[in-house]
């Protein structure tokens, strides 16, 4: 597996510190379950696997204390971002340093289109700051933002990583 | 009402809302009083007391949060619940550090919210000081000079910067979350730890400082021990300095720290209050902090002012400095002006330094403007005492990386004192007392 540069690495724990925080402050989990994907975060990204490396992700599918539902709700209601299905959408990412797929890993957020002036972007960690803030840094034109589920990111950014825009029709 | 019945204040602009509010509470057997307008909130709890306050968050005239600063500084501890149908990240942030220990947003649930008032009426967070037995117990462990409300001997809390951070961080001292206290460099970290363990000894919880030493697996598994035979379901660990910690004790303080990692000694919650130089971003990123005491930190972090921002408590420490045959010093008026005005960069350890010489030399009349800035210039050049316990700081600093290397080197060796000894050209003895150590 890749080892995990010392940028991206900093960037994947502040991303994963900021929402886990964002969770245990909701009631979303307890700070025992933080304290346990920690653990296995630190795991994951000694193994270099990037679609382990997701506190989010350890705590929907490996330790099951958080139900996906309640988070998207959560998302919605806190941060008031509509929501969006890539799986239909034709990708069309802009061509620069925005679309690195090491980036989209380590903050679980994937750039889908450019409409005007303005950048489309997804992202399953729109409540860790430090991951908008990021992006909003990267981006030289103002961002529109979208919710999206753990798999919905992780297909989409396999699929930029393979050059496969998708044939769909763009839905929303 | 029977006269025990606890009393809670509702304030919202919103009469519909405020009214269904009032009748839950009623129902629910408390006694209910409603204002609809919020800046007179002072008057009603200074007249009358309560043991808890359900307010409004967007109101006319001032907002909950700044609702929650007046009542606050009449009764600091008086539990308030935020309601609103508007809330953002920020209000969240914000909460803590105003002192609201409950959010909710509309709708509510009635449930959660009787279940939340409940539980804070029962811990006795809704001791009001005219609660004649916590006053009483209060007013004997009241800091002599800052007239709190609570004992904070730390800092003179004269100005309103350090007032505001002694009553923050008082707040949450039953909080569970760690908390990381920005204290930055001459500040008296130690003795704010140490004020902040006064504050949570009780029979079911404990509090401790906790030294460099004191950062690996052994000696905190010791700790959770000693929690344990004392019948404690929580403690609180301050640890001063947390960012100098080395590597190892940072990463043994971060695994001590996970639930359950000294089950088989003690089974409780530990709580730690991370005493920092900087904000928990920028040491992480100049890489002051490991991965794993990084993740550890929680999200909730409190500022210390700098000393520049307390003018008053500045003048209140020269005031209170003495001579050698006990008497105040007297000051003249720009004497204290030019020490008030200063930036002080090295904040309470610079002061005292200068207060050390100024107190030397110190003729009997009273201090002047030259005499101030005498002392300032030979602060930069003459070794005092102060310097001394820099050089001790140091020292200790020094000891705890040595005692962190044995401790490796003892669990590579599984403790040969002897080979140890031979690795490190030390003296058996010394390695063995440190081993012990």
């Amino acid at each position: 597996m890749p080892e995990i540069s010392k940028e991206h690495r900093a960037l994947v724990l502040r991303s994963n510190r900021f929402l886990a925080n964002t969770l245990a402050e909701n009631n979303l989990v307890s700070e025992e379950d933080i304290d346990e994907a920690n653990e296995k975060l630190l795991e994951a990204i000694e193994a270099g696997n990037p679609r382990q490396i997701s506190v989010l992700n350890i705590l929907i599918y490996d330790l099951k204390k958080l139900q996906e539902k309640d988070y998207i709700d959560f998302v919605v209601r806190e941060s008031k971002i509509g929501l969006i299905s890539l799986r239909n959408y034709r990708l069309r990412p802009s061509g620069n340093e925005m679309n690195d797929p090491d980036i989209c890993w380590a903050t679980w957020t994937i750039p889908f289109d450019r409409v005007g002036d303005y950048y489309l972007i997804a992202s399953a960690y729109y409540p860790s700051r430090p991951v908008v803030e990021y992006w909003e840094k990267l981006s030289d034109l103002r961002i529109v933002w979208y919710g999206a589920t753990i798999q919905c990111i992780s297909e989409s950014i396999d699929r930029i990583a393979k050059g496969d825009g998708g044939e769909g029709e763009e839905d929303s | 009402m029977e006269e025990n019945t606890p009393r809670i204040l509702i304030v919202d602009d919103d009469i519909d809302f405020a009214s269904l509010l009032s009748d839950v509470f009623s129902q629910a057997s408390y006694e209910v009083e409603t204002i609809s307008d919020p800046t007179t909130v002072e008057k009603i709890v200074k007249e009358k007391d309560f043991n808890l306050v359900v307010t409004d968050l967007r109101m006319p005239g001032i907002d909950g949060f700044e609702l929650a600063r007046k009542v606050k500084a009449i009764k600091p501890d008086l539990p308030i619940i935020m309601v609103s149908g508007f809330l953002d990240a920020k209000d969240r942030e914000r909460m803590e550090a105003e002192g609201i220990v409950g959010l909710y947003e509309k709708p509510l649930s009635v449930f959660s919210l009787l279940k939340n008032a409940a539980k804070l009426i029962a811990e006795g967070k809704g001791k009001t000081p005219g609660d004649k037995s916590q006053s009483k117990e209060e007013d004997s462990e009241k800091s002599s000079s800052s007239n709190l409300g609570f004992p904070f001997g730390s800092l003179p809390c004269r100005s309103d910067a350090s007032r505001t951070f002694a009553e923050s961080i008082y707040r949450l001292r039953n909080r569970r979350p760690n908390l990381s206290i920005i204290t930055p460099r001459g500040i008296p970290a130690r003795a704010v730890a140490e004020d902040f363990c006064r504050w949570i000894n009780s029979d079911k919880e404990g509090g401790r400082v906790l030294d460099p030493a004191d950062c690996n697996e052994k000696k905190l598994a010791q700790i959770a021990e000693e929690a344990g035979a004392a019948g404690w379901e929580n403690l609180v660990l301050c640890v001063p300095e947390a960012d100098h910690l080395d590597p190892i004790q940072q990463k043994a303080l971060a695994k001590g720290l996970r639930k359950g990692a000294f089950r088989e000694k003690w089974d409780g919650h530990i709580r730690v209050i991370f005493m920092i130089g900087s904000d928990v971003e920028s040491l992480y990123q100049e890489a002051s902090l490991s991965d794993e005491l990084y993740l550890a930190m929680g999200g909730s972090e409190l500022q210390c002012p700098p000393l520049r921002e307390c003018p008053e408590d500045i003048e209140f420490i020269a005031r209170s400095t003495k001579a050698e045959d006990g008497t105040p010093l007297q000051w003249t008026q720009e004497a204290i002006a030019s020490l008030t005005e200063r930036e002080w960069p090295g904040n309470h350890s610079e002061l005292r330094k200068t207060l050390l010489f100024i107190q030397q030399d110190y003729s009997g009349d009273p201090v002047s403007l030259s005499v101030v800035m005498k002392a300032l210039s030979e602060g930069d050049t003459k070794s005092t005492p102060t310097t001394k316990q820099v050089e001790k700081s140091l020292f200790e600093s020094l000891e705890a990386c040595r005692s962190s290397y044995l401790q490796a080197l003892a669990e590579l060796t599984g403790e040969d004192a002897e080979l140890i000894a031979t690795l490190t050209k030390a003296p058996k003895e010394l390695v063995e007392r440190m081993m012990v150590k």
